[in-house]
Order: structure tokens, then sequence, then C-alpha cells
């Protein structure tokens, strides 16, 4: 990736942007993903933006309206281990100790000024010492104004599919976890983080929440995705507390039963000879609910690619069968890349 | 209590009838569950079958279940006893004694710990009234048609007898309830522990429509929760789709445990919930209301209330 900065006269040889980019007033300014011209990403300083989205998620982020009450507040920080902060000057600044590299700050980045370092995973913000800065400075046109060009520079291009092999180091790292935080909570919070940056309301269960339908409800269109995160092992018991969750969702809250979408994240597919495949296709058969099972894995290749077909991958499950463990060929055709880490079970 | 003793010289004849399911339900057993002045035991008549130590053939119709009563294995007949010796594993449930046609085994009047089992005595210290063989069988006969539940005595047993399974870890506990289901009158298959492919703790096996159990402990949990029902719904679906048991997809799934949730928990309102999504029934059983039931059939005869169970929502 070619990192530059941008004068007026680089800007003028891009596209107008079409469409808007969200409900958010700062941020629909700019995009959500890092900038492309023709062959080449283009990234920015950072811009300090008033809202900081690469720190923290909007209220309207993270509500889930009309479903579910929202008054008692949901941790709004993007960063799971809370790694990123601004520094004195307003700028972010990231504990290259805490961070887990999952990424999620720097999809938030509208400009693209936070990229991972390839061999350890870690976010990096731009700056004067980024290797392979072009400078060209942007500071000419003022601050308010370079904001205000970009905005009308640049159109959203997606990041090409993200490499296999250095999500599965950021993968590798983030089963690790980091010093003292819990490998459950971590999880809980990349997960909904990673919806959130979606674009998707998504919410996490709070303590003593009894109505609570999953550990994590995500409101996509009229869909709902009841969540249940279970990186240690027991799929089976989140495959309980998502069918009763489920139950929950139709009953108490009047969901239709085929909008609800059952989904456990786990950190690997269970091993074959876990009864999960057959318990998940006899509650199929009996009351037709489906639970999808994805592994960590592919929901950080999606949050990296901002591909809205991470929601299609979920909803598409129906079409895998159940009964195999083997994701491969399906992500193959959903993803267009066959070898994908995390995906096999273990044997 | 009066005490009767059997001729001796009768006792093969009675050993013979007692053998027989017939006979063991005209023979009731509520002597000490019972507050009655009428009511009567005998010593050991060291029945054939031995029902206080073990459940008869058509009793078992199981398919792997462990057959003796005893959750935890303390009552036995050496060679040289005349009557079964029950050892200090003994947690006093009781369920030998309700097994008993004649009332000769009974629970001590100890409240202050959990109380142990013992047979009386083959040779009395007079308080026996010896008693022909027939004319204890009629007795016992005209009796057993006659009798009401005492419901105050009643209570203050139940309450004893749940008191004794509250400290049981699931090894001793999982055989009380399979024991009691058995003594209720359901025929129970009590899957191998450890076995992955079975994960239901129990089921109510049945030629039309058997029934899941989820069994919970109070070392478990202290009241059935949100996740005894979890576990319930899921024993259902499975027991409907593998169809190695007949079942019917509209019958309940049971979860037994030691006590029922608060009034105010979540349990309530989520098995109605599942119930609207997906038509499914869960039942909620204590142990002390399983122990009423055991007692209501072993004293009334009655068929076990199959039906109340097949359609039972929320507690019993």
């Amino acid at each position: 990736m070619k990192r530059i900065r941008l004068d007026s006269s680089a800007a003028q040889t891009v596209r107008l942007p079409t469409g808007s980019f969200g409900s958010d007033s700062t941020r629909s300014l700019f995009t959500r993903t890092q900038l492309r011209v023709d062959e080449q990403f283009l990234a920015s300083e950072c811009l300090r933006c008033p809202d900081a989205p690469c720190i923290s998620f909007t209220t309207e982020e993270v509500s889930l309206a009309g479903i579910v009450e929202t008054s008692v507040a949901p941790e709004r920080g993007v960063c799971p281990t809370n790694a990123i902060t601004l520094d004195p000057l307003g700028r972010p600044e990231v504990y290259a100790e805490s961070c887990v590299g999952c990424g999620l700050c720097a999809i938030r980045c509208p400009v693209g000024a936070i990229h991972l370092d390839p061999t350890t995973a870690c976010a990096v913000v731009s700056g004067d010492e980024t290797p392979g800065f072009q400078s060209v400075p942007y500071e000419a046109n003022g601050f308010g104004e370079t904001r205000e060009l970009l905005s009308r520079t640049f159109v959203t291009e997606k990041v090409p599919f993200p490499d296999a092999e250095r999500v599965a180091v950021q993968v590798e790292k983030f089963r690790r976890g980091v010093d003292g935080v819990s490998e459950q909570r971590l999880y809980r919070l990349l997960v909904r983080n990673a919806f959130l940056s979606l674009n998707l309301s998504s919410r996490l269960k709070y303590v003593g929440d009894n109505n609570a339908f999953a550990e994590l409800v995500v409101s996509a269109d009229d869909d709902l995705l009841l969540i249940e995160v279970e990186p240690s092992g027991d799929v089976l018991d989140a495959f309980r507390r998502v069918i009763v969750g489920t139950a929950i969702a139709s009953s108490r809250y009047q969901v239709t039963l085929s909008k609800i979408f059952p989904c456990i994240v786990v950190d690997r597919l269970p091993n074959a000879r876990v009864d999960y495949y057959e318990a998940a296709i006899n509650c199929f058969d009996r009351i037709a609910v489906l639970v999808r099972i994805v592994p960590v894995g592919i929901l950080l290749l999606a949050i990296r690619s901002q591909d809205d077909r991470m929601l299609r991958f979920i909803r598409d499950f129906v079409s895998v069968d159940p009964g195999s463990p083997n994701l491969g060929p399906q992500v193959a055709r959903l993803w267009g890349t066959a070898k994908v880490p995390g995906l096999s079970p273990e044997k | 209590m009066k005490r009767i003793r059997i001729d001796s010289t009768q006792k093969q004849l009675l050993a013979l009838k007692a053998d027989s399911p017939g006979a063991r339900s005209v023979l009731t057993f509520e002597a000490r569950f019972s507050h009655s002045e009428e009511d009567h035991t005998s010593r050991c008549l060291r029945c054939l079958d031995e029902p206080c130590i073990r459940f008869a053939i058509e009793e078992q119709d199981v398919l792997r279940r462990a057959t003796q009563v005893c959750p935890v294995d303390a009552i036995r007949f050496s060679a040289s006893s005349t009557a079964p010796e029950i050892s200090n594993a003994c947690i006093g449930c009781g369920l030998c004694a309700m097994r008993c046609p004649v009332g000769a085994v009974s629970l001590l009047d100890d409240e202050a710990s959990v109380a142990p089992l013992v047979s009386s005595p083959i040779d009395s210290d007079g308080r026996y009234e010896p008693v022909e063989v027939h004319e204890f069988l009629e007795r016992r006969r005209s009796q057993s048609s006659m009798v009401r539940w005492d419901l105050s005595g009643m209570e203050r047993s139940l309450d004893r007898l749940s008191a004794v399974a509250r400290p049981l870890k699931q090894g001793d506990f999982y055989p009380l309830v399979a024991s009691l289901f058995s003594i209720a009158g359901f025929p129970v298959w009590q899957p191998v522990q450890g076995d992955t492919n079975n994960r239901i703790d129990l089921i109510l096996v049945d030629a039309l429509d058997s029934l899941p159990v989820e069994v919970k402990s109070q070392t478990e949990v202290a009241v059935i929760n949100v996740k005894s029902i979890q576990q319930a719904l899921e024993n259902k679906i499975i027991l409907d789709q593998r169809e190695f048991l007949p079942s019917i997809n509209s019958s309940s799934s049971l979860v037994v445990g030691y006590a029922y949730p608060p009034a105010r928990s979540d349990v309530t309102e989520l098995v109605d919930d599942i119930y609207m999504a997906f038509g499914i029934n869960i039942g909620l059983i204590s142990v002390r209301a399983l122990y009423e039931l055991a007692i209501q059939h072993v004293v009334s005869g009655d068929p076990p209330p199959r039906s109340l169970l097949n359609s039972l929502r929320g507690p019993l």
C-alpha cells in the first residue's frame, strides 16, 4: 500500500463520491474504509475527527432501537482491550502491549490513518515516521477544508479480501489473549464491535439481564441475529442457550421465527465427533430452528474486508449441510478464496 | 404402632404370595407414612423376589438401568442373615421401606440426623402379636381398600424424605430419582453415565410415548434453573428426532430438581416462552413431588398418572 499525504492537486484526480456513508453526521463525510485511487490505496494522516470513530461508537450505533431498552449504557469503546486512546494532542495512540490485532480501529478510520503491522499484527497510527509516506502536505488547506475536500473527492472502495496468512497471525494473537483480560470478555467485545463496524446495531447482554435473549443481539434490516460467543469450546451449551434465546425472542418480543438467525461464534469449529452437528440437524428438523456456527476467523476476515457478504454468509448458512464440519468449499464459493485459517475441525 | 408377628409355619405360603406383584399391591406399604392407629407391620418375611432390594423383571422393563432399589446399594441379604442387612452407606431415602410389603423395614424416628434404616428384629421383645398368615392377609386386604392418605403425616414424611436428598451428589441422586420413578410406576431407562451419544439423564420408557428427564441434584443447582430448562429442551428435540424410543411431539420434557424455582424466577416465564415458540412442554418436578407420586402409587395401587406427566408444563 502506498501512503500519501493529500493536497488539492492530488485530490482532483479522484472521482466524486456516490451515495452516503451512514447516518452519523461526522463520519458520513468520509468513507468508512481505506481510500483507493486506481490501483493505489491512499491513506491520510490522522484528521483528528471530533467523534474519534477509531476509539468509540456513537450511541446510535450501539442501540437496538425498538427491540430492547438501551438505558443501561453498554461499553462504547471500539477496541476490545482499550488499547487505543487519545494523546494530549488529540491523536490516537496505540499501546502495542494491549493490542490484539483485531483491526477494528483501522477499519473505522475514515482516511486509513491506522493500519496493521503485518508481522506483529499491531495497530499503528500513521505519522511522520511511517515508512512509505509520500510527503504531500495537506495542511495547506487547513483542517476543516481538508475534511471538506476529502468528502467531495473520494469514492468508497472495498479493501480486497485480506491476506489469509496475515489474518491467521491476528487470530492466533487474539486467541492468546492479552494480560489480565479474560478471553471470554475479549471475544464478546470483539464480536460485538465487529458487527457494529459493519454498521449493524448490536447490543451485548449486561450482567443480570434476565430478559436478554442472547449474549449479543444484532439487528440487520428486519432480521435479528442472536449470537452466543463460545470461544472455549462448550458448543453444546451455547447451542442450548441460543435455542432458548430464540424462544424468548419469539414469544416475549413477538419476533417472527423466520426473522431470527441464531448463531454461535467459536474459536474453531468443533471436533467432528462432538454431538453438536447431529444436535443441530435434529433441532432444525424438529423445531425448524437452524443454528449457525461461525468461527471467529471468518468474522475477522469479514470485518477487515468491510463486506456485506459477512451477513449473507451467516444467513446463507442454510445451504451448508450442518452435518458437515468442513466449511472450506462453502467459504470458497462465498468469499472467492479457498484456504481460510481456523476453518477445519480439529482432528 | 402395633406390630404383628406372623406364624413362622406359614412363612413359605406368604412368601409365595408376596412373590407376585399382585400380592404386593394388596399388601400396601404405607406402614411408616401413615399415622393410622390400625397400622400394622410385620417382621421380615424373606420375600423370594426381595422387593426391598431389587425391581422385578416386569417393573424394570428397561434397557440398561441398574435393577437395585437402593441408590447407594446399602441393603442386601447375606447368606447367613435372616433379614436384609443395611450398611452404614444408607442415606435414609426410604425407598426400601416403601417397597417392603409388610412394613418390616422402617425409618428410625431420629430427625436430627439422616435416619438410618433398620429392619425389625426377627424375634420380638413381646410387642409382636402372633397372627395367622391368612388372617393377616385378610386384614391387610380390607385395610388397603380403606386407606386414605393422612395428609398431615404425609407432609412431615415428605419434608423429611426430600431433606434426605438434599446433600446427595449426582452419583447418588440420579439413581434415587430413577428408583422413585420406578416405584411410582414409570419404567426408567438410565443411560450409562459418560455415554456422549446419550446425554439424556433418564428416560421414562413407554411403548408409545417416552419422556426425557433432565436431573439436577441440589449439589449441582439449588433449584431448577434456566440451564436445566435449556437442557430439557435439547433432550426433547433429541428424543423426538433420533427415534430410538417412541415419543410424541406434543408430550412433555421433564426436569427433576431438588426444589422448584422461586416465584420471581425467570424459569416459569421461560417455560411459557418455549411453549409459545416451539409448542414444547417442559414439566418441572421437585424431589418432594416425586416422593409424593411414588408414595401415592404405592399406597393406592392406582395406575401411574402418565397423562399428568405427559402434558405437564411448569411445576407439578
